[in-house]
């Protein structure tokens, strides 16, 4: 057999375990520098005697970090950043919270702080910049001073450059709580943002200059991410994009040795044209904005949960800004919208105290489905018209008959066809085993789930008529069948040889 | 229907579109889908292309044709992840071209460093023939696979699925290159064992 053989018979595996090849890079990647860092710190704090370095966590971004950290009052925490009211390009004296969200700005900056603490961002190291904004490119009334929070970015990487060109959208007005890992606390931030590829180009978001000179190099320390590149695919895909400019379409706002000034210029002419900045930013300036906002506080207690955002836009240009609200870790169906006029909508499953009171746990739910899959009813009803490639069990929570329950959304993933041909299609089904509050287990279709609350989700892919809702899925509490291990299976490789973890050389 | 479900199905994400969009789009015949796979995956498959053909050129074809492809399959097909999906096909074509790179009399030199190393170990393996061998070796895969600690599947997969240098694999992962190549090596070796012991050795 040869190595390009086996390469491609490597297409035809579980591509989970590709994803989590690469989310297992995502989540270890700086534990070298990390352990490097920490042993920095306590000869820092040897030197200075007493002095504490700590790495923090976002809320919201794992469900296990929820769990373990301590959750306390939702202003508990003072935020370490204190924004003053600034004025805006305009000059007008303006709170940076009533500036709003900005889905696209685009400006040049200059680092005036990099945040001693360290936190986690979806299971990955980030660094929180206090960025002072000089020359606004794009968006108005942005604050003098604002929060940047750069996933998978160590902090030294922004070390050595006087000047930047951010390309940014803001993730949080207030209450964007990270947990540091030393203290288990929640902190809170005032207007933070985020690298975003707001110029149009789709190439990069952050553009470093050393002595007014743009550096490509940077994109190897930062690790910038655009989607799933890693460090090392943004140094080699710009390092290939500037050697072959012709070979893409995309805008292209610096090349090597491009001055600040020029690379500003190419920006701002980009943005004049049909393909420059893709959408309009959202821009709250309304002052009843606040009402909404002040509404949208007693919301956010996190005693239950904690919203996490997201920014939408529609098919006829209008953006929102979507706070769902989070329980025990999982997403719920409530939801709670900002537009663009400052106008607050809330879903009409709208939780109460007395509703989360009652919230059942689902991480069990889950586990427990997990290792149900050879004897679904599914799984039996397809046996020798479809293979079963893989299957997921997920959790989500939702206003069922003016209570919150917990929804399994239990997935197989079938591959139809003909075996000896080649398998033609790719099939989702997807079983909504709706759990009441007495722990009655219920099978229900996408349909019904809908019409019980009212929330779409995605239809299975042409599969449900596999489904009854008589199916027995036994009550709350049954034990889980455990699914089978490595260690159960006599025909898998065990590792017993472990390797003795190193530093990577030079740190 | 209430605003909420309505507006569930038309949210957008600013930045991204997901797999079933994209199937959606392409169900519809609306070519804005290949703009969608192109802008999130073309750097990344033009990367992995890049480093089995050894060829920028090369490697632009098989992206472009994996494209085309993917729209002449969609519809009917259905794939779990279209951008996985655009992704193994333009990874294919370059591992067709490859061995076809090897074959001609004027490719002589083609080179790509983690085939080469997998050939080494794995040229006492009988090819696999066949679209029913070809799906039990990928169950088998599997099953090694789920053998391996995360660490090390990650490792061998970055190397032997991505292409990635040793090198970017050691940064990525907080490890030194040395650790890395141990691990590769170790590995492999297991991968022919297992292979052994599952009948595929000559």
């Amino acid at each position: 057999m040869t190595g390009e053989q086996f390469s491609k018979l490597l297409s035809g595996i579980d591509e989970r375990k590709l994803s989590e090849a690469e989310n297992y890079t995502e989540s270890r990647k700086f534990r070298g520098k990390r352990a490097v860092i920490a042993l920095a710190a306590a000869a820092l704090a040897l030197l200075i005697a007493g002095g504490t370095v700590f790495t923090a966590f976002r809320v919201g971004a794992s469900y296990d970090l929820l769990q373990n950290a301590e959750v306390g009052p939702a202003r508990a925490a003072a935020p370490i950043t204190d924004f003053p009211a600034v004025p805006d390009a305009s000059g007008d004296l303006i709170s940076p919270m009533r500036a709003g969200f900005y889905i696209g700005a685009i400006f040049e900056g200059k680092i005036e702080e990099i945040c001693d603490s360290r936190y986690l961002w979806k299971n990955a190291p980030c660094t929180v910049l206090r960025v002072k904004v000089l020359d606004v490119l794009y968006g108005k009334g942005l604050p003098e001073t604002l929060n940047v929070c750069c996933d998978r970015c160590p902090p030294d990487a922004f070390e050595g450059y006087d000047r930047f060109i951010f390309s940014l959208r803001q993730i949080g007005i207030e209450n964007f709580a990270l947990i540091e890992e030393g203290t288990g606390e929640i902190r809170y931030f005032d207007g933070m943002f985020e690298p975003f590829g707001a110029i149009g180009s789709q190439v990069a978001s952050v553009f470093a200059f050393k002595n007014g000179i743009f550096d490509p190099a940077f994109f190897e320390k930062a690790a910038i991410e655009r989607n799933v590149f890693t460090a090392n695919d943004w140094k080699s895909y710009w390092e290939f994009v500037m050697d072959h400019e012709d070979a893409y379409s995309v805008f292209l706002p610096v090349g090597r040795d491009t001055t600040i000034e020029n690379a500003k210029a190419r920006i701002k002419e980009h943005l004049e044209s049909a393909d420059g900045v893709p959408t309009e930013p959202v821009v709250l300036t309304k002052n009843d904005f606040f009402d909404g906002k002040a509404d949208l506080w007693t919301e956010v207690a996190p005693e239950n949960g904690v919203f996490t955002h997201d920014l939408l836009s529609y098919g006829d240009g209008t953006s929102r800004v979507a706070y769902e609200r989070r329980v025990n870790g999982f997403p719920s169906c409530e939801k709670i919208y900002i537009d663009s006029s400052g106008t607050v909508t809330k879903s009409e499953t709208h939780y109460t105290e007395e509703d989360l009171a009652h919230v059942p746990d689902i991480a069990p739910l889950i586990e427990r489905f997990d290792g149900r899959t050879a004897s679904s009813p599914s799984a039996k009803a397809v046996e020798g018209h479809a293979e079963l490639v893989s299957w997921r069990a997920d959790g989500r929570y939702f206003k069922i008959d003016g209570k919150v329950s917990a929804v399994i959304l239990y997935m197989w993933y079938y591959r139809f066809g003909d075996p000896s041909n080649r398998w033609c299609e790719v099939g989702l089904d997807r079983l909504y085993v709706y759990y009441d509050v007495d722990g009655r287990a219920e099978a229900i279709t996408a349909e019904e789930l809908e019409n019980r609350t009212g929330v779409y989700m995605m239809p299975a892919g042409g599969f449900t008529a596999f489904l009854s809702p008589t199916d027995d899925f036994g009550p709350i509490n049954e034990p889980a069948t455990p699914a089978p291990t490595p260690d159960d299976d006599p025909d898998t490789v065990k590792e017993t040889e472990e390797i003795e973890e190193t530093t990577a050389p030079g740190l | 229907m209430d605003e909420g479900a309505l507006t569930n199905r038309r949210e957008r994400r600013m930045d991204v579109l997901d797999d079933r969009e994209i199937i959606e789009l392409l169900f519809a015949r609306d070519q804005r889908a290949l703009e969608e796979l192109t802008k999130d995956c073309r750097a990344r498959a033009l990367k992995t292309a890049r480093e089995i053909t050894g060829s920028a050129e090369d490697a632009e074809e098989c992206f472009d044709d994996a494209l085309l492809r993917v729209w002449e399959r969609i519809p009917p097909e259905r794939p779990a992840s279209v951008k996985f999906y655009l992704f193994s096909i333009a990874r294919n074509l370059a591992l067709d071209r490859f061995r076809e790179k090897k074959r001609s009399k004027r490719g002589g030199g083609a080179e790509c460093l983690p085939l080469e190393e997998l050939s080494e170990v794995l040229g006492d393996v009988r090819d696999v023939e066949g679209a029913i061998e070809e799906k039990l070796f990928t169950e088998a895969l599997d099953r090694f696979l789920d053998g391996l600690k995360p660490r090390s599947r990650a490792v061998f997969l970055r190397r032997y699925f991505y292409m990635e240098e040793t090198k970017e694999i050691s940064s990525a992962l907080g490890l030194s290159e040395t650790h890395v190549f141990q691990i590769l090596s170790r590995t492999r070796a297991k991968l022919k064992k297992f292979l052994r012991q599952e009948g595929y050795s000559i």
